[in-house]
């Protein structure tokens, strides 16, 4: 799960440029992640100091721990990494639930910079960690509770149950396609056999269950509906000491993250090995294979491209070759100038031409006269 | 190959060197036209009885044969639910590229997976003899490729899981 970064990718590259930008720039960016978190990033450009104003949305672990815990619990993280820098704005902007002041002229320099920004762009992370923590170590204190929801990503929220003596964590796992749910139930399977074998006794036990698990009874039927099952990771206390509780905490943020990477992984590499089998049969019939697929190779321009891109040219790769010698450049010298000084024929610009550029007949008046007495004189 | 695998193959290969003995033949309702009659069934007289090769009752080859034209249908067993969405997402694959084939047909006879469609002019210009290898081999290949998806996709699963649950440790 290392492979998970807490600070988003986008925002950090979003921030860096910002601060590394020699001049104040104006920028009004929103930023989504998993479907549903948002950061927005907005600057006017035209202060003197470098202030930027960062939004962020979809913070919240659960109704109760963000009306109890959460506004101390913010204004503790955000001082920890640069309190001169950074500040809490209330009210947050409307449709974000924390918006932060960055005045990039207090960030110190060198490579204090890099880390402070990585910090603020792991704020959501961060806090969302913090809160967790709080709420395991609140059910290990109190024993038997009943579920709480936790919502950090609101389509995909999760369950957590204090048992005597252990914590279960409840996943309801849902899936657009059917594909999806079968190749997901390939990994749950893996989890739930290894968690029961003796060499991983040692790592959360985890159970894999169409039906809801008889600790979420009383949850809303909407909340029990899934078309993917439940899985349900038994946390003991042993999990939730020193470093490894941030372990477990980020495990548990990420499963659903981790299930839906696993799935799209999976997919591709299907995917892939479909169409290698695919040129295999072809190959009984066709020994040359097929080339359906390969149609969008591009063919590599010579120079830097831009003319064949413009007219439609591909130059051949011998070509060039071909010419030489003096005879030859004299030769080519005079074709390049008939080229140059050539009309230049565009495809479909005759018909354009007849249609639209139709100039009207303009005879003098002197030449209409002469005409009709010419024919009077016939006459 | 397993030993009912082999005597199955046996047979439909027996039976699609009996059946490809296509000619050459006019529409007898469009004048000027060439269809493959196996396909429109308009004139009894033309179609041959149709032959079903069943190794059990989730693996079974149709093969309808008339005189310009040869229909093979085949349906793949499908033990499991992911046998089932492999089988259906590959063939589904295979003929969304039918043309790569030439034989393949783009919509399966009701009731199958895949349907081939060989006329007198394919087997003109490729080989009866190749046309048969393909058949035989294209079930083999298919059968080996779907235990292979499933043994790559618990063994990705398995593999997954094992890392994720090393972070607890």
């Amino acid at each position: 799960m290392t492979f998970f970064e807490k600070a988003s990718p986008a925002l950090k590259d979003t921030l860096l440029s910002l601060y590394r930008a020699t001049k104040p720039r104006a920028i009004d960016q929103r930023l989504y992640e998993f479907g549903a978190v948002e950061y927005h990033v907005q600057s006017s450009g035209t202060d003197r100091d470098r202030v930027v104003y960062l939004s962020m949305s979809a913070l919240i672990l659960s109704r109760d721990v963000t009306a109890a815990r959460g506004p101390g619990s913010v204004v503790q993280i955000v001082e920890r990494i640069c309190p001169d820098a950074i500040d809490i704005v209330k009210p947050p902007k409307e449709g974000y639930q924390l918006t932060l002041r960055l005045d990039f002229d207090r960030i110190p320099g060198g490579k204090d910079s890099l880390k402070i920004i990585g910090e603020i762009s792991a704020l959501r992370a961060t806090i969302l960690i913090h809160w967790l923590k709080d709420v395991l170590r609140n059910v290990k204190y109190h024993g038997i509770i009943s579920p709480i929801k936790l919502e950090h990503n609101p389509k995909e929220p999760f369950f957590i149950v204090g048992l005597p003596g252990k914590i279960s964590c409840v996943f309801p796992m849902r899936f657009r396609e059917d594909t999806d749910i079968v190749v997901a139930i390939a990994l749950f399977q893996g989890l739930t056999d290894l968690s029961s074998s003796e060499k991983w006794s040692r790592a959360p036990a985890c159970t894999w269950s169409p039906i809801p698990p008889p600790e979420l009874m009383g949850e809303s039927l909407e909340d029990l509906s899934t078309n993917g099952g439940f899985v349900s990771f038994e946390i003991s206390p042993r999990h939730l000491k020193g470093k490894r509780m941030d372990k477990t905490v980020w495990n548990l943020l990420n499963f659903h993250t981790l299930v839906k990477h696993y799935v799209k992984a999976t997919r591709g590499f299907l995917q892939r090995r479909m169409r290698n089998r695919l040129n295999n049969l072809v190959e009984v019939l066709h020994p040359t294979g097929y080339e359906g697929d390969q149609d969008d190779v591009a063919v590599e321009p010579l120079g830097c491209g831009c003319l064949g891109n413009i007219v439609g040219v591909q130059r051949r790769k011998g070509s060039r070759s071909k010419r030489g010698g003096s005879c030859s450049s004299a030769k080519s010298l005079r074709t390049r100038m008939k080229v140059v000084a050539g009309r230049v024929r565009i495809n479909g610009f005759r018909r354009f031409r007849h249609r639209w550029l139709r100039l009207p007949r303009l005879h003098s008046a002197d030449f209409k006269y002469r005409k009709v007495a010419l024919s009077m004189a016939h006459a | 190959m397993a030993n009912s695998l082999r005597l199955y193959l046996t047979c439909i290969r027996s039976t699609l060197e009996a059946a490809m003995c296509l000619q050459n033949f006019p529409c007898q309702e469009v004048e000027r036209h060439n269809k493959p009659e196996v396909e429109l069934q308009t004139s009894p007289e033309l179609l041959l009885n149709p032959v079903l090769i069943c190794r059990n009752e989730a693996e079974k080859c149709l093969i309808e044969t008339s005189i310009n034209s040869l229909r093979i249908s085949l349906k793949v067993k499908q033990a499991d639910e992911l046998e089932n969405i492999l089988t259906k997402k590959f063939l589904r694959f295979l003929s969304m590229r039918a043309e790569a084939f030439q034989v393949l047909r783009r919509k399966p006879v009701q009731g199958y997976d895949i349907s081939f469609l060989i006329t007198n002019y394919h087997c003109e210009e490729m080989q009866k003899h190749k046309l048969i290898d393909f058949i035989v081999q294209f079930m083999e290949d298919i059968d080996k490729e779907i235990s292979e998806l499933k043994m790559s996709v618990n063994t990705r699963g398995r593999l997954v899981a094992a890392e994720f649950l090393k972070q607890f440790i």
